[in-house]
């Protein structure tokens, strides 16, 4: 009897040590799966490159985020050899510096651009035209020796900026006369923002959010909150809140500008007097599209609290402000930002 | 009684220790957690994309630091939780003319130098600024 009592026991014993053994492993087998479930949809990436004569800094969470943010990179180099007129290398500085001369034969990309921007020209009737690299040249913007040009030197620059003179034959582009500058600093960031949503809805990722120098993407279904820069003060003057995919841009006169005689010139030139508007110093622009986001921020800069109307027919938000920081915009924009 | 000896079912002791395991488990990452989402507010600096410094907003008293790039230099103080840039070597000193930030997601980029400072924390009100 003794013996067999204990032959029982030793049994029983083995049996929970079994169950024991096979509960810690379901359980570590389940934490293990979970954890890589969830590191795969939780990776995060924060990157920042240098790039177009701006910074570009990008988040992105989910699964195939480290790949996303390559791609990303390489796209933004890749079109910064196209369209930087910093750079005497790129397609547009040798188109530029062939003006009067030859035509260029240039990438899609390129042609691209160009095309939409003359687009662009036409719907914001004018306002918005990549001809005015000359002015800003003349205003000492493209070599950081700003100044005040004469009326003569100003009238002669207008000779200068006609659309029309962007000839367009197959895949080469040709400036008609000599001095005529082409500059895609109102459009090349939004450009490249479509660019990246289209890589983005390619790939698995739960959300990102790109700023391209001051030009934001966000892409993810939130609520994003999205500071305007104060154009006179520190930090933001107001949060826009928008949900799900959005492009916003800015064009403002307190990124680069001089001061002379008190008065206040920025980078930013109404092609109609070749001169900085000064109606604004600040218009926002939220909408489905970069490169029309871009082009309508600046076309309603340089028109003021008169583009209400523009912006609605245009299908866009827009937030601006006057010089004395009173908001003006659609009630589109108006009803996402929240002024402090 | 009902559960035949040997069987793999779990009996009501298994079920309570594997519960004091998952609580201890979920406990622990609880713990972990709660350490990263303090609400404290810091100074990130970056040079050329890579971070450099990581200091509390917050300082006994006011502190200046230097920032050397590949590009050039720059020096910034932050003083009553706020952070300004001091001097450049940059050609435009648009990071002097961006002013202080002090709240989580303001930064002050210095092109040219190649420097961002931003301010950095769990809780932010702005997820992005547009400029």
């Amino acid at each position: 009897m003794f013996m067999k009592g204990n032959v029982i026991f030793v049994a029983r014993i083995s049996t929970l040590q079994n169950r024991i053994k096979i509960i810690v492993l379901v359980v570590l087998i389940i934490l293990f799966a979970f954890f890589l479930f969830y590191r795969a949809n939780n990776t995060y990436v924060e990157s920042q490159i240098y790039s177009m004569n701006t910074i570009m800094e990008m988040k992105i969470w989910g699964r195939s985020a480290n790949d996303v943010a390559d791609k990303i990179s390489d796209l933004v180099n890749q079109l910064n050899t196209l369209f930087d007129d910093y750079s005497p290398y790129s397609e547009v500085s040798r188109i530029n510096s062939n003006a009067g001369l030859q035509p260029i034969e240039v990438s899609n990309d390129t042609l691209q651009i160009i095309n939409l921007s003359k687009d662009y020209y036409n719907l914001t009737k004018g306002k918005f035209n990549i001809m005015m690299g000359v002015v800003s040249q003349l205003w000492g913007f493209k070599n950081n020796s700003y100044r005040i040009p004469s009326e003569e030197e100003i009238a002669e620059v207008k000779n200068l900026i006609n659309i029309d003179d962007i000839i367009i034959s197959q895949n080469t582009i040709y400036l008609k006369k000599k001095g005529e500058r082409i500059d895609l600093g109102g459009i090349a960031k939004g450009y490249t923002l479509d660019k990246i949503y289209k890589i983005l809805e390619e790939s698995h990722i739960n959300s990102a959010l790109i700023n391209f120098g001051g030009s934001v993407l966000t892409y993810g279904d939130k609520e994003w909150k999205i500071g305007i820069k104060n154009p006179r003060g520190d930090g933001i003057i107001g949060i826009l809140s928008v949900k799900g995919n959005n492009f916003i841009s800015t064009s403002g006169d307190y990124e680069r500008f001089f001061v002379e005689n008190e008065k206040r010139y920025c980078h930013i030139f109404d092609p109609d007097t070749c001169k900085p508007p000064t109606v604004a110093v600040s218009a926002t622009i939220v909408g489905e599209n970069g490169a029309e986001t871009d082009v309508y921020s600046t076309a309603f800069f340089i028109i003021g609290k008169s583009s209400e109307e523009m912006a609605d027919s245009a299908g866009v938000r827009l937030v601006g402000f006057d010089s004395n920081l009173d908001t003006f915009g659609n009630s589109g924009g108006l009803s996402i930002f929240e002024k402090r | 009684m009902g559960i035949p000896e040997g069987s793999l079912f779990l009996k009501k002791g298994d079920l309570l220790f594997l519960i004091i395991v998952l609580i201890g488990l979920v406990t622990f990452m609880l713990v972990r957690f709660a350490n990263f989402s303090a609400e404290a507010k810091n100074v990130e600096v970056k040079v050329d994309g890579t971070t450099k410094l990581e200091v509390p907003l917050k300082q006994s008293t006011a502190r200046i630091y230097s920032v050397v790039s590949s590009e050039g230099s720059l020096s910034f103080i932050i003083d009553k939780e706020r952070v300004y840039v001091l001097e450049s070597t940059c050609k435009d000193k648009l990071c002097i003319k961006e002013g202080a930030i002090s709240r989580v997601g303001e930064s002050i980029i210095c092109l040219p130098n190649r420097i961002t400072i931003s301010i950095v924390g769990e809780k932010n009100e702005v997820d992005s600024t547009t400029y």
